[in-house]
């Protein structure tokens, strides 16, 4: 029986542990060695995902290195992903803006939506929206997810090489529920849980992605162990624009997942166990060093870290996509109000009919940032209405983004 | 047509100033099914062996390296459409981009269809 209280799980569970913490000068000599193994005592998911691409970038070509860390509350999508149909972008605008006090904004007083009716954010608990550079589909990230990465040659890599070693490390825990851990055939680990029937059906516990430069092969996943979103994972991974959005790049494939049920402290030496036995009789580095944002001293490092918080590499990095809302019917029959996003520019914006024929252009909003637009006013002149699906295209929660319509009282 | 150790081709036009490159057959088979392709951008000087691009294939981001230094012209617009098009064709219909020339002497650090054979042999 495990119980948890939410204030217990917001304390980091790395800061706690008495690892050897490492300068910056030893960090850039350690990453000389054949074997290395790192955990971070950061929350912050844009630096924990930057010191990993910089020992993917920076690292000897035959090296191996494990890293593990754990992130705030994010959601991370991967790099040929789609925000506006990966992402509740309403809910996560909605819980900045209240958390910013700009509840009498008139924008979000109309919005009756019932999926994004919810209680104010706390300080600290809002969700960012994090693309990383690996490939793969959306994720959330929370205090109860522990995120393991291994990076190799590339001579070595097989997607399921690692994520066995995982599967192996949780098998190693016993327990009848982490006992039947094991890699599916889309690379990620499942285990068995009960299902209503008083059966037994596989849940995911563990998702994978991976990034392959010329000389290095990065493998790195996240691991539910205790996490207390999972009931809310679909909230926030659920796009109200699903609907009206024809995309390139890469959808993900939703699965039931499930915690693993097992503290911080023993899946990591668990997983370093499997590391060590792997990769140790290479003269391997037996114990874990803490690392942290002392690193940000690193340009390379801090350069990584700045691009990962932009806007133009959460939104810009979109692959080419398509936008189309039904107008109401009075305007022609069929018509139906287009946007291609390219680069996550607006490419063009018309009315057309059911023909594809332009009926109405609206030149204002050609080369603009799909995701700043939170003024249509054009659009509803001409259609004579507004149109909901066009507000939830206005992005996340970047704060000072956006326009305050109207008298804030 | 001549191949890299990072498994891309490159074929010479006939009157030696333009490259069209793209991902061997070897590489496609090995990286799965192809979904998206990020081309490189055009007019852009690179060098060989840099990262100019990256393809997603089964969660996996693998760089593009150009097998030469040079210029990007163009870009093949029907991979980004349909990028299952290098899975098919990787030497044919599923080319990359095309590269104007910066030193023709790079060529000659690349293999012929029959090394590049034998270089697969041994790395596998």
């Amino acid at each position: 029986m495990l119980l948890f209280r939410r204030d217990l799980l917001r304390v980091n569970p790395i800061k706690h542990i008495g690892r050897r913490k490492i300068t910056t000068s030893s960090f850039l000599t350690g990453i000389n060695a054949p074997v290395q193994s790192y955990i971070s005592r950061s929350n912050d998911p844009y630096l924990n995902l930057s010191i990993e691409h910089y020992l993917l970038t920076h690292t000897p070509p035959d090296s191996t290195i494990l890293f593990l860390y754990v992130n705030r509350p994010c959601i991370v999508i991967g790099r040929n992903q789609n925000p506006w149909l990966e992402v509740n972008l309403p809910l996560l605008r909605q819980e900045h803006e209240r958390h910013q006090g700009h509840i009498n904004n008139p924008i979000e007083a109309g919005n009756t939506d019932a999926e994004t009716n919810c209680q104010p954010a706390e300080e600290g608990q809002l969700i960012d929206l994090v693309r990383r550079r690996s490939g793969g589909g959306a994720v959330f990230h929370d205090l109860g997810n522990v995120n393991w990465s291994v990076t190799c040659p590339p001579a070595l890599f097989t997607r399921d090489k690692h994520a066995d070693m995982v599967a192996q490390a949780l098998r190693s825990l016993g327990g009848s529920r982490v006992s039947t851990a094991r890699v599916n055939q889309r690379h990620d680990i499942v285990i068995d849980v009960r299902n209503e029937n008083r059966g037994y059906k596989s849940a995911k516990v563990s998702g994978s992605a991976y990034k392959i430069t010329r000389t290095r092969a990065l493998h790195h996943a996240t691991c539910l162990l205790n996490s207390e979103y999972l009931e809310d994972i679909p909230r926030y991974l659920h796009s109200p624009s699903k609907e009206s959005i024809d995309a390139k790049g890469v959808e993900s494939v939703s699965s039931e997942v499930a915690n693993v049920r097992v503290s911080f402290d023993r899946f990591r030496e668990a997983v370093r166990g499997e590391f060590e036995e792997m990769y140790g009789a290479s003269g391997g580095v037996a114990e874990l060093q803490t690392v942290g944002d002392e690193l940000l001293e690193i340009e390379g490092l801090r350069k990584g870290y700045t691009e990962l918080q932009s806007l133009e590499w959460k939104y810009l990095q979109t692959p080419q996509f398509t936008v189309r809302v039904d107008v109401p019917d009075s305007k022609g029959e069929g018509n139906f109000f287009q946007l291609r996003v390219r680069h996550g520019l607006v490419e063009e914006a018309a009315v057309l009919n059911q023909h594809k024929e332009v009926v109405e252009g609206f030149e204002n909003y050609l080369g603009q940032r799909l995701h700043e637009i939170s003024d249509w006013s054009r659009v509803y002149e001409y259609v004579g209405k507004d149109l909901a699906d066009l507000e939830m295209l206005t992005g996340g929660h970047e704060p000072g983004q956006f326009q305050i319509v109207g008298k804030v009282e | 047509k001549i191949y890299s150790e990072d498994h891309e081709w490159i074929e010479v036009s006939e009157d030696g100033k333009i490259g069209t490159f793209g991902i061997s057959t070897y590489a496609a088979e090995r990286l799965g099914d192809i979904v998206y392709v990020e081309l490189p951008e055009l007019s852009i000087d690179i060098q060989a062996g840099e990262a100019i691009g990256a393809v997603e294939s089964v969660k996996s981001v693998s760089d593009l390296l150009s097998p030469v230094s040079g210029k990007v012209v163009q870009t093949n617009a029907a991979v980004e459409g349909k990028p299952a098009t290098i899975n098919q064709s990787p030497e044919g219909e599923g080319w990359i981009a095309k590269i104007e020339l910066a030193d023709k002497g790079e060529l000659e650090t690349l293999m012929d269809e029959d090394a590049y054979v034998k270089f697969i042999k041994e790395e596998s």
